[in-house]
């Protein structure tokens, strides 16, 4: 008995230390990709190996110098020079220079670059959405990237654009190792090759459907990582993931579902951790190219027929406000106008003015999966086609894979659905034109309004704060009344800690969390 | 006995040439063009084009009669279908169209863990299901019996994963015995040599890590073992008592042998065949089982594998494993009728 | 290897009394009693859904939801929500439904697809049997390779793989020749995924029956006497076949509302908001930890309805088929 609890004692002692090193990050999902996948449980891993030009300043939207050290942009915007830090390399030995950000840039780009593998199945999604479109394809952005010397690079653009550093600071834009990826070819960023990088963390081993792991890199060109080791889970349902972090058999906890918020709390051993604001919105949008959709009224209607206040309260409680309009609240350009309120009577009257006395079927698509935005897509969307059939529109519920799910909203597939959005940056632009612009909107929303158009076009290239201000005010007006969408909640992500966990700081921006600065004590 | 075995053998090709055209044809009728499932419909047409070449899509589904006039015979199997069933017969299931991989390799790594979880699930079925069985005959139509009987006519009409969450409220989330989800705690390096856990960490001598994948097998594979723990308990009882009403052991027992002799040294052995069969035709019904079940407890083994690949309709993933899995069947199935025909010298082979 | 069918000639013969002797046999089956009792009280339940439980079983109140069964709250509680102890007997769900009210209805759904399930794959499969056990020759090899093909498929796999690839939401599609377009819900295409895996196993229990039948007496002398072999056929083979395929029938409905279920839970069922018991469970999968009782009562709902199944059929089986008594 004694030898025994010896034994427990001794194993224990090992047990602490073997853990003291390594850190478990407990998400929804093990990656997608490690390359080109565009969602937070492949950034989140991706953004601890590889880094960006431009990074952001600790769990703030303001950005700093990362691998590029300085940068400035040419008089009229339409070219970018980059000082990148020297005396970089990426893990695999390969010098990071200029030559490498134009290979990483090019392959993006450019669709017809053999290392984009867009043959293969590759979808760099994140560059139209944000760059707007592809090399040579209509309205796209990037013209070329030229090598200056070895340590600057120089990016020119087809029009004026006065925050290229925040773009290429969003989470998608990492730089890897142009040997890595030459060598692995279209594997590359998947569970055999893993990515090379110039990051504080270096990949290990991807054991799907299991764990990813990755190694503290010892010769990181800036201050060592505080864990020796990172391994990230996948642990679908939230509450599995929230008794696997009071089992403590995980140190960090994402997304949990807003139900869970007070059992938390209450709980010692755990730590509530939420940025103070987080640059999102979740939003129905409704498809007006259509009937009957087309006409202001329904869209209005439907504004009017759902509570959104009984909705937020509901699946959201603390960890949710109720939105109206698209750019967040600590973003400038707002209206601050008062919400449609609840009216199913004032809905029935609108419906049967644009000539649906009796109501109408439609679709209502809902995601079929939890993004921050929204945690738990099902119950609001039931919730909501609740509410809507008490006006007479019948929504038969739907869903499908999310990957296809966000091809078939962009092809306007879908007469209402539910998304949203997390920022890639802070600005209220990327809160505007992801959606409304003359290249997007005619997509999810089939949204057709020039004023609007030319308006996103004149505040991107303006000049003042206050210039900017009037102009995002305006378009905020034209979106209040035209209802293209409909604001529904400005949520806040829920994560959580073990109490011995320091320096976790969930960033406004979702993914961009760096995990060099995390302890465990 | 040979020509049996050889008989048997020809008698699967048409079997295994059925499933792969049900398993060829299924998603192709209903989802169309794999290479805009792949590349989305906004791609480009060249793009298109380009993959579409790359995987074979140009050619005819099942007869190339255009080869067949070039090349002759060859030419006229240079289609989408046989394309497909050569590579399946040489290993390769193309690639998972989100992540790119080889779908070999990652049945590869997820096998091993539904493996592993089958094998458990039996074992707790057979040491639970067989001593039920006989003590259930034994005690025929007595209170026992009946309890006996009722309790696997209850256990085959749970839903696996209702009695999965259920076990979980009850074992992990009130009782904190064990764990909800995963092979084996976090904490633990992997280092895989087998991939089956329990073995690898017998093999290393690593008794925490043994004890750890032990700890993780207990809830999943009860759940999963449920089904054919009630099919076993029948089965021995039923095979119990007509070995029992049979002459030589009403012989025996006459003979004044005690009644444990007679039910060990006669009745069981004889008793037992029939259960060896349903426990292989099980393990079929095990692999299936499993998506279930590994779903429930986030198991990576293939079950949650296939689920996953269902979800984001990722269908090379769901051909490989439903291909994988039925050839299993079958071979699982081919196996046990000729050990059974091995063990039991009153079965013809005719 | 040893065929477990075709003891039934010696019965036939006797026909009437028979089959009035079976039926009294399983009136006083204490078996086919707890059967019965379970399945009638279910579907009486089910039926009478809208007068026991009136309201709709889809509307939303968030102001209630995920309320435990209110016989467990305290009256503070109670009287906070102004709910007595027995208004809310299983408590309510994520949207704030009466939980026994959707158990109810999810009966009418469950009921409903076993039932239509087991006669699709029952006609099909009766059919298909016949004509192979009958003709024998080619169509045999055929139908009998269709049927090894089939069952190739462990259990629920071949369902999940044809649900899957039937999509989610409304499936419309057009035959050649016919005008009109056919709409199957996402139900319906989740029911023919599971009739499918059922039909082989109906082929090969009629086709068994058949073999044995065509050989024994009666048949042979319908033969020598010079009858039309389709009228042999369906006067004389299937009648006598029937018992075995009765016995599967009620052991497959359980089948169908097991299988049913669990393509619910896995998505590729019936979608949100029915209240389908599957698709229940999985809701409450998420949430076990803060309300169990969303996935117990629909879960205790499938097992009772399955219970009942099986019951009858092992009665049935004890029943019509005495040899067969033991066996599994």
């Amino acid at each position: 008995m004694k030898k025994l609890a010896l034994l427990l004692l001794s194993l224990l002692a090992f047990w602490s230390v073997a853990n003291a090193q390594t850190l478990v990050f407990g998400q929804s999902r093990l990656p997608i990709s490690l390359d080109t996948a565009t969602d937070g449980n492949s950034l989140t891993v991706g953004y601890q190996i590889v880094e960006n030009l431009v990074g952001f300043k600790e769990s703030s939207a303001e950005i700093e110098p990362l691998l590029a050290e300085s940068w400035e942009a040419s008089e009229d915007a339409k070219s970018w020079t980059f000082h990148l830090r020297q005396g970089v390399s990426f893990t695999d030995g390969t010098p990071f220079n200029a030559e490498a950000v134009k290979f990483n840039i090019d392959r993006w780009n450019n669709q017809d670059n053999p290392y984009a593998f867009a043959a293969e199945g590759k979808d760099f999604t994140a560059w139209p959405s944000i760059f707007t479109n592809f090399y040579g394809e209509e309205g796209y952005i990037v013209e070329s990237v030229d090598v200056v010397d070895e340590y600057t690079a120089q990016i020119n653009l087809t029009r004026p654009l006065g925050y290229l550093p925040q773009l290429l600071a969003a989470a998608y834009f990492g730089m890897h190792s142009p040997k890595a990826v030459m060598e692995s070819g279209f594997e590359y960023g998947g569970p055999t090759k893993g990515v090379v990088g110039t990051g504080p963390f270096v990949f290990v081993e991807w054991i799907d459907g299991d764990r990813l792991t990755l190694d503290r890199n010892e010769d990181y060109w800036g201050e060592n990582a505080k864990v020796e080791k990172l391994v990230f889970r996948g642990i679908e349902e939230a509450a599995t993931r929230l008794a696997e972090l009071e089992a403590g058999s995980i140190d960090i906890a994402v997304n949990l579902s807003p139900d869970d918020y007070e059992a938390v709390s209450n709980n010692a051993d755990l730590k509530v951790v939420f940025p103070d604001a987080d640059l999102r919105v979740g939003y129905v949008g409704m498809h007006q190219a259509n009937k009957p959709f087309d006409d202001v009224r329904v869209r209005q209607a439907l504004a009017y027929a759902i509570d959104k206040d009984a909705i937020v309260e509901a699946f959201y409680g603390e960890l949710g406000a109720v939105a109206n309009e698209f750019i967040p609240p600590s973003l400038i350009g707002r209206l601050e106008n008062d919400p449609y309120p609840y009216d199913p009577e004032k809905a029935k009257e609108l419906l049967a003015e644009a000539g649906y006395a009796d109501g109408f079927d439609t679709q209502f698509w809902y995601m079929p999966v939890s993004r921050p935005y929204y945690p738990n897509p099902k119950d609001v969307a039931e919730a909501i086609a609740s509410m809507l059939s008490e006006v007479g529109i019948n929504a038969e519920l739907m869903t499908e894979d999310w990957g296809i799910y966000l091809d078939d909203y962009a092809l306007g597939k879908f007469p209402i659905y539910m998304l949203g959005w997390s920022a890639d940056f802070a600005d209220s632009d990327n809160f505007i034109s992801p959606f409304f612009s003359r290249t997007q909107g005619p997509d999810g929303f089939g949204w057709n309004n020039a004023e609007a158009f030319d308006l996103i076009e004149a505040a991107q290239s303006a000049g003042t704060v206050e210039e900017r201000t009037a102009i995002y005010q305006q378009i905020e007006q034209i979106l209040y009344d035209e209802l293209p969408a409909m604001p529904l909640v400005n949520p806040r992500s829920l994560s959580a800690t073990r109490a011995n966990i320091e320096g976790f700081l969930p960033n406004p921006l979702g993914s961009t969390v760096p995990f060099r600065t995390i302890t465990k004590n | 006995m040979s020509a049996y075995i050889i008989r048997r053998l020809l008698g699967l090709i048409p079997v295994l040439f059925g499933i792969s055209l049900l398993v060829f044809i299924i998603p192709r009728a209903v989802r169309g063009d794999p290479a805009t499932i792949i590349l989305g419909e906004r791609a480009e047409p060249a793009t298109l084009e380009r993959l579409r070449e790359q995987l074979g899509l140009n050619r005819p589904l099942f007869f190339n009669q255009e080869g067949f006039q070039e090349k002759g015979i060859a030419g006229l199997f240079d289609s989408q279908y046989f394309q497909f069933l050569s590579k399946a017969l040489r290993g390769d299931l193309g690639r998972s169209i989100f992540r790119l991989t080889q779908v070999r390799d990652e049945l590869a790594q997820r096998f091993p863990a539904t493996f592993e979880l089958s094998i458990v699930a039996m074992f707790f079925a057979f040491i639970i299901g067989v001593p039920a069985g006989v003590i259930a005959a034994l005690n025929r139509g007595k209170l026992l019996d009946t309890g006996i009987m009722f309790a696997a006519l209850a256990g085959v009409s749970f839903p696996v994963f209702w009695l999965a969450i259920i076990l979980i409220y009850a074992f992990s989330v009130n009782l904190g015995w064990l764990p909800p989800s995963g092979r084996i705690d976090i904490s633990f390096e992997i280092n895989p040599i087998t991939r089956l856990y329990v073995l690898d960490g017998l093999l290393r001598g690593d008794v925490r890590f043994t004890l750890n994948a032990i700890k993780h097998l207990v809830l999943p594979s009860i759940a999963l073992g449920t089904i054919p723990l009630a099919i076993i308990v029948r089965m021995t009882r039923s095979s119990m008592l007509e070995v029992l009403g049979q002459d030589y052991v009403r012989t025996a027992r006459a003979k004044g042998l005690k009644q444990r002799l007679v039910i060990n040294k006669h009745a069981l052995r004889n008793a037992l065949l029939p259960v060896i069969t349903v426990i292989g035709l099980s393990f079929g019904g095990l692999l299936s089982g499993a998506i279930l079940t590994e779903t429930v407890f986030a198991w990576p083994g293939i079950g949650k594998w296939v689920y996953d690949a269902i979800a984001a309709r990722d269908y090379p993933i769901i051909q490989g494993g439903v291909l994988f899995v039925a050839f299993i069947f079958v071979i699982v199935n081919l196996l046990v009728d000729l050990s059974y025909a091995l063990i039991d010298p009153r079965i013809q082979y005719s | 290897m040893a065929s477990t069918v075709g003891n039934s000639s010696a019965k036939a013969s006797k026909g009437q009394s028979l089959a009035q002797d079976a039926l009294k046999r399983f009136f006083r089956n204490p078996t086919a009693i707890l059967g019965l009792s379970i399945l009638s009280l279910i579907i009486l339940m089910t039926i009478f859904a809208p007068l026991l439980r009136p309201g709709d079983p889809l509307k939303s109140n968030l102001k209630v939801r995920q309320l435990p069964p209110s016989w467990t709250m305290s009256q503070a509680d109670l009287d906070k929500k102004k709910i007595t102890a027995w208004t809310y007997p299983f408590g309510t769900d994520v949207q704030g439904r009466d939980l026994l009210m959707r158990v109810l209805y999810g009966g009418r759904i469950s009921l409903r697809a076993g039932l239509v399930a087991v006669i699709f794959s029952v006609s099909i499969g009766m059919v298909l049997g016949l004509v192979a056990g009958f003709f024998g020759g080619w169509i045999d090899i055929v139908i009998v390779w269709l049927v090894d093909v089939l069952l190739a498929f462990p259990g629920i796999l071949l369902a999940i793989a044809l649900a899957s690839a039937l999509g989610a939401g409304t499936l419309s599609f057009q035959l050649p020749f016919l005008p009109f377009a056919f709409e199957l819900s996402s139900i319906e295409k989740a029911l023919i995924a599971i009739s499918i895996t059922q039909i082989p196993i109906f082929i090969r229990i009629t086709r068994a029956s058949v073999i044995s039948l065509r050989e024994s007496e009666f048949v042979q002398a319908a033969k020598s006497l010079g009858a039309n072999p389709r009228r042999t056929m369906w006067l004389h083979v299937l009648p006598n076949g029937l018992s075995p395929i009765l016995i599967q029938l009620t052991l497959s409905i359980g089948t169908v509302v097991l299988d049913m279920a669990a393509l619910g839970f896995l998505g590729l069922g019936a979608q949100p908001p029915a209240p389908e018991w599957g698709a229940m469970i999985s809701d409450g999968f998420g949430r076990f930890r803060s309300a169990p009782w969303l996935s117990i009562f629909p879960g205790l709902a499938i097992f009772l309805t399955v219970v009942g199944f099986n019951l009858l059929g092992d009665a049935l089986r004890d029943v019509l088929d005495p040899r067969l008594k033991n066996v599994s």
